[in-house]
């Protein structure tokens, strides 16, 4: 029974970071930017906040890590790597934390997440370039990641109503 | 969604409203630079008032015209710094992280003359 579970979790993480990776695919299809530079949907972040939910907080960051790894290294450049790293470390950090206080749904986790990924890649982005305009950025950034990660939440909500009761565990 | 997300959204909403508001720049008076940086250390400055095309480095190239500022030309993959947009007195500064280069306006703290005594 035990090996059985684990085998089959295995192949869930294998699906969903497929199907985050894919996510980071599509978002590049996407026109995007607004005019605010950095600016993206963070469709990847519906499959890691259903991981979080559904698996819990390694799950997620395996995946999350996995597939940063994967879209930079097929799409991006290596300084892109690092950013995407560091912005979803604070994310993964920030909406682990909210998830444990029970206060909020997914959908308010999301959001917080949003904002501290695109926080997290300014910090980042500071750290390799001084003299960026960082308080300028970081306002439209902070809203941006606000809003984007509240669609995404909701989206998520509806995906683990959905799913749940077909759960094999929990 | 509970009423916690709506509070938590809010928050950090508002916290970006403030410095927004907070970092609201006044329109720069008088004398204006366009002051490049390239890889952390001054490249150059420019007068605003005088239209140039400027080449920086291998890599980019910006434009100065009517008192704006753009990026025309650059080689990084994403080019979001060429889809900036413009900047001139009201602050502002357009960034390119592939290739390093901040582009940013400055006030040189002189006041132009009103006219000049011969």
């Amino acid at each position: 029974m035990g090996a059985d579970h684990n085998t089959g979790k295995i192949a869930y993480l294998g699906l969903m970071t497929a199907l985050a990776a894919l996510m980071g695919y599509v978002e590049l299809l996407l026109p995007t930017g607004l005019g605010i530079p950095g600016f993206k949907l963070g469709l990847c972040n519906i499959v890691i906040v259903f991981a979080l939910y559904f698996f819990g907080t390694a799950e997620a960051a395996l995946i999350s890590t996995a597939r940063v790894l994967i879209i930079g290294f097929m799409f991006g450049n290596l300084s892109g790597i690092l950013y995407s790293l560091f912005g979803s470390a604070c994310a993964l950090a920030v909406m682990a934390l909210l998830k444990k206080t029970g206060i909020f749904s997914p959908a308010g986790v999301s959001a917080a997440g949003g904002s501290a990924h695109n926080a997290g890649q300014l910090v980042c982005a500071y750290l390799l370039l001084p003299g960026i305009p960082f308080a300028g950025y970081l306002p439209v950034l902070l809203t941006a990641g606000c809003l984007a990660g509240l669609l995404n939440g909701i989206i998520t909500i509806a995906i683990l109503k959905r799913v749940r009761p077909y759960a094999y565990a929990k | 969604m509970k009423r916690a997300d709506f509070v938590l959204a809010g928050a950090i909403l508002l916290l970006a409203g403030i410095l927004l508001y907070v970092n609201t720049t006044k329109s720069i008076a008088g004398r204006a630079e366009l002051v490049i940086t390239l890889d952390g250390e001054e490249f150059g400055r420019y007068d605003l008032s005088l239209d140039a095309e400027i080449r920086i480095g291998d890599h980019a190239v910006c434009r100065i015209r009517n008192e704006r500022v753009s990026m025309t030309e650059s080689d990084c993959p994403d080019r979001l710094c060429v889809h900036s947009a413009e900047i001139g007195r009201s602050g502002g500064a357009i960034v390119c992280l592939p290739n390093k280069i901040i582009l940013k306006i400055e006030g040189t703290g002189q006041t132009a003359p009103d006219a000049i005594a011969g």
